[in-house]
């Protein structure tokens, strides 16, 4: 297995030496050739800069970055076979769709004919056929989008950056795009790294993700290890939606006295007496495939999911909590 | 109730103000026409076209023309270079105080004429400048570059996204990305910027009243000619120029920055 790309201690400071806005901080990373490569983290995180970090557009204030093992410190954004969808697209407003798709081949002095046929062919690829002749403007969102893919793809790049390319669709749209996202990939076989702050969308799409916080990475993995283990808080309040539970409860848990994680879906929720562990219902939302239940337990709230078709205890009842042993994560940090 | 389709009165009040707007431009060029040179009489007792054969023959119209092209151009010329300077650095830093200094750069066009030229007028006679067409061409300059900088800055808010690196990320040096997505979303607006600080200036009255000597512009020149009753219809016939001399630079403008823009597209 080759590498993609390769941070190396990679750090992105902004701004004066006294006070510097570490945007990325000694980051390590490797991605697979031909992997869907996820950069998961709140806004301001540093995924953005990592990015481009990869196609040149920002130069590392320290650490090294290679691409297919090439150290690409003095290599220019034109020159690196990596391709990027610009978070707000960034179509040539002045050129038709057809132009904009074979803009890539154009600078590399591909003639007329030939770099139509490679857009038409590119435009087919991303479901546009015969939306050639159309100006940017005239595209709803999720087409702009497609003509954005169609033009990155356009120079065959070897690493594509994907920058929330799916934040301003609408959910629907979006699901959709994330299917078909990933249905490219496996079948072109490119390297994709994928920036997004929707944990969802990284777990369902990666193959391995990581998880930013603060311009560092908290934690590095495949989507199943993230999820099930997450190593810090942040991770685990971050992705998915689990109870944080600091030492004192994990201890009532029955675990060490340190922090850890337990996910909604592992708590069945029960009669209050006759188990160890028992609250107060604080608050119950319906979702549909069954309700989220609130629960107070020695002053922490703890989530617990209640499928649907069981009985919905009142809010202010008391209610037990039971689950498996093996469920309960101890973490290894705090931060 | 709301309808889609303007109302009966709308529409009569819509065709009456456009009347109202053109027709005494419709009377300037049938007043070019007219066999009567002493007085605007209506309906003009004939018609000819002899006044243009005599404004060609009247030698002090050419001096009043060339100056007002002369200083048109310049004025056009050091507006399109400063106009777009200013409208870079506004667009593309942000720094303490920027829009204050956006503002003082477009208060020239806000401000009415006559503050505009006195307060030159005053500074030209404080620093013992003669008046002369330099000071004219400067006159013009400080609204001219406004109209340009206002086109120009529009357009660099919407370049200074991701379009120049889309350009480079897809293998595009920086002269091929100034060539083909810089140049063509910037140039119809710059264009646009020089075309209309040309018509603003070619026909522009009140700064240059207090900003020239002896020197007569165009437009100076007809309301001289006004005055005095003599050949009437000439100054008519140098209207007629006056207004093709800023309307169709006003026109191509107007085209030039409606929409997208089709010029200059990739590699054709
Ligand atoms: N050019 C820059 N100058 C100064 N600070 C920057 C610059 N680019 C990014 N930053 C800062 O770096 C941090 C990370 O930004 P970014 O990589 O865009 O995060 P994300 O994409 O995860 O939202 C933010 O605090 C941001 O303000
Ligand atoms: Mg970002």
């Amino acid at each position: 297995m080759t590498a993609a790309v390769e941070f190396l201690r990679v750090s992105r400071h902004f701004g004066p030496a006294s006070a510097p806005v570490k945007a990325v901080d000694g980051v390590d990373l490797t991605i697979a050739e031909g992997s869907f490569f996820a950069m998961l983290g709140p806004s301001g995180s540093g995924k953005t800069t990592c990015l481009r970090l990869i196609s040149g557009f920002e130069k590392p204030t320290g650490g090294t970055i290679r691409i297919f093992g090439q150290d690409v410190g003095d290599i220019p954004p034109n020159r690196r076979n990596v391709n990027t969808v610009f978070q707000d697209y960034a179509l040539f407003p002045h050129m038709n769709v057809r132009d904009n798709v074979g803009y890539g081949l154009m600078v590399k002095g591909v003639d007329r004919r030939t770099r139509d046929t490679r857009a038409e062919e590119m435009l087919s690829l991303v479901k546009l056929e015969g939306y050639g002749d159309r100006k940017p403007a005239q595209l709803s969102g999720g087409q702009r989008q497609r003509v954005a893919l169609a033009r990155a793809l356009v120079n065959e790049p070897k690493v594509l950056l994907l920058d929330e390319p799916l934040g301003a669709l609408d959910l629907k749209l979006r699901e959709a795009m994330q299917d078909e996202l990933k249905a490219l990939q496996s079948r072109l076989g490119i390297t994709f790294v994928f920036v997004t702050h929707d944990q969802g969308e990284a777990l369902s799409m990666a193959d391995s993700l990581a998880v930013f916080n603060e311009g560092k990475i908290a934690q590095i993995g495949t989507p199943a290890e993230v999820y099930a283990r997450p190593r810090t808080r942040f991770v685990a309040d971050f992705v998915g939606s689990s109870n944080v539970l600091p030492p004192e409860v994990t201890r009532a848990f029955g675990g060490p006295l340190k922090w850890s994680s337990l996910r909604p879906e592992m708590l069945r929720v029960t009669a209050a007496d006759g188990v160890a562990l028992a609250g107060t219902v604080t608050g119950i939302r319906y979702l549909g495939a069954g309700s989220r239940l609130s629960v107070a337990l020695n002053g922490t709230e703890v989530a617990a999911l209640l499928p649907a078709g069981q009985p919905v205890p009142e809010p202010g009842a008391t209610v037990g909590l039971a689950f498996d042993p093996s469920a309960l994560h101890v973490m290894e940090g705090e931060g | 109730m709301h309808s889609d389709r303007a109302s009966l009165g709308l529409k009569i009040a819509a065709v009456g103000g456009l009347l109202f707007l053109h027709l005494p431009i419709l009377l300037i060029f049938l007043y070019a026409f007219t066999t009567e040179d002493k007085s605007y009489q209506f309906p003009p007792p004939g018609l000819t076209t002899q006044w243009f054969g005599v404004a060609w023959e009247r030698e002090d119209i050419w001096p009043p023309l060339y100056l007002s092209l002369w200083v048109a151009t310049i004025a056009t010329v050091l507006a399109m270079i400063l106009g777009t300077l200013v409208s870079a650095a506004m667009a593309r830093t942000s720094f303490f105080g920027r829009e204050q200094i956006s503002l003082l750069i477009i208060l020239p066009i806000a401000l009415p004429g006559v503050i505009t030229g006195m307060s030159l007028r005053s500074a030209f006679s404080i620093m013992d400048i003669p008046f002369s067409t330099w000071t004219i061409i400067l006159g013009h300059a400080t609204f001219c570059i406004v109209i340009v900088y206002n086109n120009a800055v529009a357009r660099f808010r919407r370049l200074s996204g991701g379009i120049l690196e889309a350009s480079a990320d897809l293998g595009a040096n920086s002269f091929q990305t100034f060539r083909y997505v810089l140049l063509p979303n910037l140039g119809t607006a710059l264009l646009a910027g020089g075309m209309l600080a040309f018509a603003l200036s070619f026909d522009e009255v009140i700064v240059t009243t207090f900003t020239a000597g002896q020197q007569s512009t165009l437009p100076i020149w007809m309301l001289q000619e006004l005055v005095r009753p003599r050949q009437r219809p000439v100054t008519n016939v140098v209207a007629i120029v006056v207004f093709t001399a800023t309307f169709v630079p006003i026109l191509i403008a107007y085209y030039l920055t409606r929409g997208g823009s089709e010029t200059a597209g990739a590699g054709k």
